[in-house]
C-alpha cells in the first residue's frame, strides 16, 4: 500500500511534488505553533466571530495569502518568458496556460475583490457610526464562502489540474470537448461558491449603508470611502448575478452535456457577452473603493477638504452606471455589426470624462494644502501617476481600429496591470497603511513603508512599461515562448527583472508587519495621523471596542472631527446616555457551511455524486439549524460600557 | 516624476523610429490607417499627460508641509465651479476630436470587403494549431504559409474547425477572430513586398504560442507565375 502511494507521488511532475511538500511543511508548522502557544481557542474565536472588524481582517489576511501565491505564479511566468525560446522548469504549453489562468483568476477574484471587501468590512461601519453591519451572520457566511471557493481554485493544480483557458475561460475551449480534465470545472464551480458570498456581501453593505448611518450622517455627508463602497456594493449585486448565470451555463455544459455554449448547436459568444457584462463592471468594483480610499487619504494628508465633493460623488455614480454599458469593448474583434461596435466605443470614451473629473479634483485637493509624505499618501500619489498612464492607454484601446492591433497583445497586459495594480493594489496598500493603527493599535514602520513603496512602485513600472512596446512588436498575450531576434528578448528580460523588484517590495511589506507587531511598543490613541483626522473612525479608540461606538456620534457636517479640531476640541461630541448594547452571537454555522460547500464542490468537479450530495446535505443541515436557533445576541450592560468608555478617553 | 515622464516620451518617440516594432512599421494600407489613429490618440493623450503631470509636480513642490507648519489649519475650500466645468468640457472636446476619425475609420475598415474591387479571395481554416490557406480561384492549398501579391486587396474568409482563434498579421493590419460558428471576413492590402509574421492571438490551447504562419508578399507578376506552377503541381 505504501509503495503504491509512493510510486504515485514519484510519478508526479516535480513542481507538484514541490508544492505538495511545501504545503505539508506549512501545515505542520501551523499546527505546531498553534499547539505550542495554545492558540487553538483563540483561532476558533476568530473563525466563529461575527464582528465586522475581525471578519474584515480575516478577509485581508486570506486574500494576502492568495496574493503571495498568485504573485509567485507571476514570477514563474516571468521566468519562463525571460529569454526567447526559453524552457524554464515545466512551464511550457499546457502548464504555462495553467499558470496564467490561475494567476489571472486568483488575482481578480481572490485577491483584488476580497482585499477591498476586507477593507470595506473594517471601515464602512466605523465611518458611518454604526455598531456592526446589518447582517452579521451573513457577513461571516460571505467570508467562509469566499475561503471555500478560494481553496477550491487554489487546490486545483495539485488535485487534477488547474483551469487552463485563461481567466476569461472562453467557450468552446473551456468545454469538455477541448479540455476534458477537471481543470476547467474548478473554475465555474469554485467561482460560483465564492461569488455567492460576494453577492451576499454586496446586499449586506447596501442595507448597512442605507439603514445604519448615525443620526445626522446624511448621504451627502458620507466620507468618500463609504460612498464608493456603497456604489460598489450595488455593482456587485448586478454584475455578480450575471457572472453566476454564465458560470451556471458553463457548469451545465461541462457536467451535463448541454450545448448552449457549443459551436455546433449553441453559440460560444453567449459566454463572452455574459462574462463581460460581469467583467467590465468588475473592473470598477475593484477600482471604485480604491478611488474612495485615495479621496480620504489625499484629503487627510494634504490637510484639505476634498475638492468638489458633490462632483466626486456624481462621478462615482456615473462611472458605476456607464460601467455596465461598455462591455463590448472586449469584443471589438469578434466581428459584430459596426453600429454596435461604434456605440460601445462611444460609451467607452465617455467613461473617461468622470474619471478625469476625479483626477483633477484630487490634484486640486492638494493645492493650497500642507502635503505630507507618509506611506499612505505615497501610495496615493503613486496611484495618480500610474493610473493616469493606464487611463490614457484605456482611451487608446477604445479607438476601435487601433484596438484591432492592441487587442489580446501585451499592450493589453500592460494596460490592465497599470489600472488594476495602480488603482486596486496601490489602493489597498494605501488603505492598509492608513487604517492599520485603527485595526491593531500600532502604526506600521514608516521607514520600511517607504522602502516598500519605492521598490514595489519602481519595480512595477520596470515590469509593465516595456510590455506596451512588446505588444506593439506583435507579441500576443498568453504565449509561453517567442522567437529570437525581434528585440523582444531584451524587453522581456527587463520586465522579468522588474517583477523580482516588485517581489522584494512585497517582502518589505511582510517584514514591516512582522517588525511592527513584534517590536513596536507604542500604542496609538484615537487619531494617529497627527491629530488631523476628519472622519468618524478616528473618534474612537484604536482598536475600537467590539461595539465601536459607546454612545452615538454627533454628526453635523461632512468632516465632524476636523471641525472639532478647528474649534480647538480634542474630539467630537457624543450624544445620549449610555445604554445596554446589543451584540450578535458568535457562530460556527457559516464555517461548517463553507466546509459543506467545499466537499460538495469537489464532488461536482469530479462528478462523484454521493460526495456532492453529502456536501450539500451539510449545507442544508446548517441552514435548518440556523432556522430553529433561538440566539438573540448578547447584551452588554451599560455600566460596563461606561467604564470602558471612560478608560478609553485618557 | 518629470524625469519618468520624459523617459516615457523618449521611449515612445525613439520607438516610432524602430523598424522592429511591427505595428509602428506598417506594410499594408489597413495597418497604416490603424497606425494613424494610434498616433492621433497618442498625441491627444500626451496633452492630457502633460497637463496632469505638470499640475502634479507643481502642486507637490509648492504645497509640501514645511517644518513649523505641522500644527497649522490651512484654509478649506469646497470647490470651484468654473474649474470643475473646465475639466468636463475640455476632455469632451478632446474625445470628440478623437471620436470622429475613429468612427469613420471603423466604418471604412469593417465594410471594406464589400467595396474593394477584384480582390484576391483566400479561405482560411484555423485548427489547433495550424492555419490552412485555400485559394478557391486557383485551387491551391497552403499550410502555415500564405503568398500574397503586392498592391491587390485580399479578402480572407475566416473559419475555425474547433475553438476560437484570432488571425493577426501585425504589419498588414489588425486582427479578426476566427470563430467556429460564424464566418468572418478581413480585408488586407499589402503595399510592399517582403516576409511578415502572422500569428494566432486568441488562446486556443497548449500550443497557442506556436500557431504562427509566414506571409510572403511578392510582385503581382511573380504571384501569377506562382499560381500557375503551383496549380499544376497540385493536380
Ligand atoms: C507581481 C506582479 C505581477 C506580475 C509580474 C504579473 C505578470 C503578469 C503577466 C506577465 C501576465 C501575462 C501572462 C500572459 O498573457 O501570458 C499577467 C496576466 C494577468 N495578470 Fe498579472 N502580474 C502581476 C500582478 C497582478 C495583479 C496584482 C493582478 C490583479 C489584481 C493581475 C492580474 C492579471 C490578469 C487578470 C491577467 C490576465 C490573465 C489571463 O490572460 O488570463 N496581475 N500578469
Ligand atoms: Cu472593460
Ligand atoms: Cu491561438
Amino acid at each position: 500500500m505504501m509503495n503504491v502511494i509512493l510510486d504515485y507521488l514519484l510519478s508526479l511532475p516535480s513542481d507538484i511534488i514541490f508544492a505538495d511538500i511545501s504545503f505539508t511543511i506549512m501545515l505542520i508548522a501551523t499546527v505546531y505553533f498553534l499547539t505550542k502557544y495554545a492558540k487553538w481557542k483563540w483561532l476558533w474565536s476568530w473563525i466563529t466571530s461575527t464582528d465586522h472588524k475581525k471578519i474584515g481582517i480575516m478577509y485581508l489576511f486570506v486574500s494576502f495569502l492568495f496574493f503571495i501565491r498568485a504573485g509567485i505564479e507571476a514570477l514563474l511566468i516571468r521566468m519562463q518568458l525571460a529569454f526567447p525560446n526559453n524552457e524554464f522548469w515545466v512551464f511550457q504549453g499546457e502548464r504555462f496556460n495553467q499558470l496564467t489562468s490561475t494567476h489571472g483568476t486568483v488575482m481578480i477574484f481572490l485577491v483584488a475583490t476580497p482585499l477591498l471587501i476586507g477593507l470595506m468590512n473594517v471601515i464602512v461601519p466605523l465611518q458611518i457610526g454604526a455598531r456592526d453591519v446589518a447582517f452579521p451572520f451573513m457577513n461571516s457566511l460571505s467570508l467562509w464562502l469566499f475561503i471555500s471557493g478560494g481553496i477550491l481554485i487554489n487546490a486545483s493544480f495539485v488535485a487534477g489540474g488547474s483551469p487552463n483557458a485563461g481567466w476569461t475561460t472562453y467557450a468552446p475551449l473551456a468545454s469538455k470537448e477541448f479540455t476534458p480534465g477537471p481543470g476547467n470545472s474548478y473554475y465555474p464551480i469554485g467561482l460560483q461558491v465564492a461569488g455567492l458570498g460576494t453577492i451576499m456581501g454586496g446586499i449586506n453593505f447596501i442595507v448597512t449603508i442605507i439603514k445604519m448611518r448615525a443620526p445626522g450622517m446624511r448621504f451627502m455627508r458620507m466620507p468618500l470611502s463609504t460612498w464608493s463602497m456603497f456604489i460598489t456594493s450595488i455593482l456587485i449585486v448586478y454584475a455578480f448575478s450575471a457572472l453566476a448565470v454564465a458560470l451556471l451555463l458553463l457548469t451545465f455544459e461541462r457536467l451535463f452535456g448541454t450545448v448552449i455554449l457549443s459551436a455546433s448547436e449553441g453559440n460560444p459568444l453567449i459566454w463572452q457577452h455574459l462574462f463581460w457584462i460581469f467583467g467590465h463592471p468588475e473592473v470598477y468594483i475593484i477600482a471604485l473603493p480604491a478611488f474612495g480610499i485615495f479621496s480620504d487619504v489625499i484629503s487627510v494628508f494634504s490637510k484639505r477638504k476634498l475638492f468638489g465633493y458633490p462632483s466626486m460623488v456624481f462621478a462615482i455614480i456615473l462611472i458605476g452606471f456607464l460601467g455596465f454599458m461598455v462591455w463590448v469593448h472586449h469584443m471589438f474583434t469578434v466581428g459584430l455589426n459596426t453600429n454596435i461596435t461604434i456605440f460601445f466605443a462611444l460609451t467607452t470614451m465617455l467613461i473617461a470624462v468622470p474619471t478625469g473629473i476625479k483626477i483633477f479634483n484630487w490634484l486640486f485637493t492638494m493645492r493650497g494644502g500642507r502635503i505630507r509624505f507618509d506611506t499612505p499618501m505615497l501610495y496615493a500619489l503613486g496611484f495618480i501617476f500610474t493610473f493616469v498612464i493606464g487611463g490614457v492607454t484605456g482611451v487608446m484601446l477604445g479607438t476601435v481600429p487601433a484596438d484591432y492591433q492592441y487587442h489580446d497583445s501585451y499592450f493589453v497586459v500592460a494596460h490592465l496591470h497599470y489600472v488594476i495594480i495602480g488603482a486596486t493594489i496601490f489602493g489597498v496598500f494605501s488603505g492598509v497603511y492608513y487604517w492599520w493603527p485603527k485595526m491593531f493599535g500600532k502604526k506600521l514602520n514608516e521607514t520600511l513603508g517607504k522602502w516598500n513603496f519605492w521598490t514595489f512602485g519602481i519595480g512595477f513600472h520596470i515590469t509593465f512599461f516595456p510590455m506596451h512596446v512588446m505588444g506593439l512588436m506583435g507579441m500576443p498575450r498568453r504565449v509561453f515562448t517567442y522567437p529570437e531576434g525581434d528585440g523582444l528578448g531584451f524587453l522581456n528580460f527587463i520586465s522579468t527583472c522588474g517583477a523580482f523588484m516588485m517581489g522584494i517590495g512585497v517582502l518589505f511589506f511582510m517584514i514591516n508587519i512582522y517588525i511592527t507587531t513584534r517590536y513596536t511598543k507604542k500604542r496609538v490613541l484615537n487619531d494617529p495621523w497627527f491629530s488631523r483626522g476628519r472622519t468618524l473612525e478616528w473618534t474612537i479608540p484604536s482598536p475600537p471596542p467590539a461595539y465601536n461606538f459607546a454612545r452615538l456620534p454627533e454628526v453635523k457636517s461632512r468632516e465632524p472631527l476636523w471641525d472639532a479640531y478647528e474649534r480647538g476640541n480634542k474630539n467630537i461630541n457624543f450624544i445620549g446616555e449610555y445604554e445596554d448594547i446589543h451584540l450578535p452571537n458568535s457562530t460556527s454555522l457559516p464555517f461548517f457551511m463553507g466546509i459543506g460547500f467545499l466537499i460538495a464542490s469537489f464532488g461536482f468537479v469530479f462528478e462523484i455524486w454521493p460526495v456532492a450530495l453529502s456536501g450539500m446535505l451539510i449545507v442544508f443541515l446548517m441552514m435548518s439549524i440556523r432556522s430553529f436557533q433561538q440566539k438573540n445576541g448578547i447584551h452588554l450592560p451599560k455600566e460596563k460600557v461606561r467604564v470602558q468608555d471612560m478608560r478609553g478617553e485618557d | 516624476m518629470t524625469f519618468r515622464y520624459a523617459l516615457f516620451v523618449i521611449v515612445i518617440i525613439s520607438a516610432s523610429g524602430c523598424s522592429n516594432i511591427a505595428v509602428l512599421n506598417p506594410k499594408g494600407s489597413e495597418a497604416q490607417s490603424e497606425l494613424n489613429l494610434l498616433y492621433l490618440s497618442l498625441a491627444l493623450m500626451s496633452i492630457v499627460l502633460l497637463v496632469v503631470f505638470t499640475l502634479f509636480t507643481r502642486f507637490l513642490m509648492k504645497y509640501r508641509e514645511l517644518p513649523g507648519q505641522e500644527n497649522d489649519f490651512p484654509t478649506q475650500v469646497n470647490g470651484n465651479k468654473k474649474l470643475e466645468i473646465t475639466w468636463v468640457v475640455i476632455p469632451i472636446a478632446i474625445l470628440t476630436i478623437l471620436a470622429v476619425p475613429t468612427f469613420a475609420t471603423t466604418y471604412q475598415l469593417d465594410n471594406k470587403t464589400e467595396i474593394v474591387r477584384e480582390p484576391l479571395e483566400i479561405n482560411v481554416t484555423a485548427q489547433q494549431y495550424k492555419w490552412k490557406f485555400h485559394y478557391p480561384e486557383h485551387d491551391i492549398t497552403l499550410e502555415n504559409e500564405v503568398k500574397l501579391p503586392v498592391d491587390r486587396p485580399v479578402v480572407f474568409t475566416l473559419h475555425s474547425k474547433d475553438v476560437i482563434h484570432s488571425f493577426w498579421l501585425p504589419q498588414l493590419g489588425g486582427k479578426k477572430d476566427v470563430l467556429p460558428n460564424q464566418v468572418n471576413k478581413l480585408t488586407l492590402t499589402p503595399l510592399e513586398t517582403g516576409v511578415y509574421d502572422g500569428k494566432c492571438a486568441e488562446l486556443c490551447g497548449a500550443n497557442h504560442a506556436l500557431m504562427t504562419f509566414d506571409t510572403t508578399v511578392i510582385e503581382q507578376e511573380a504571384f501569377n507565375q506562382w499560381t500557375r506552377v503551383a496549380d499544376i503541381q497540385e493536380d
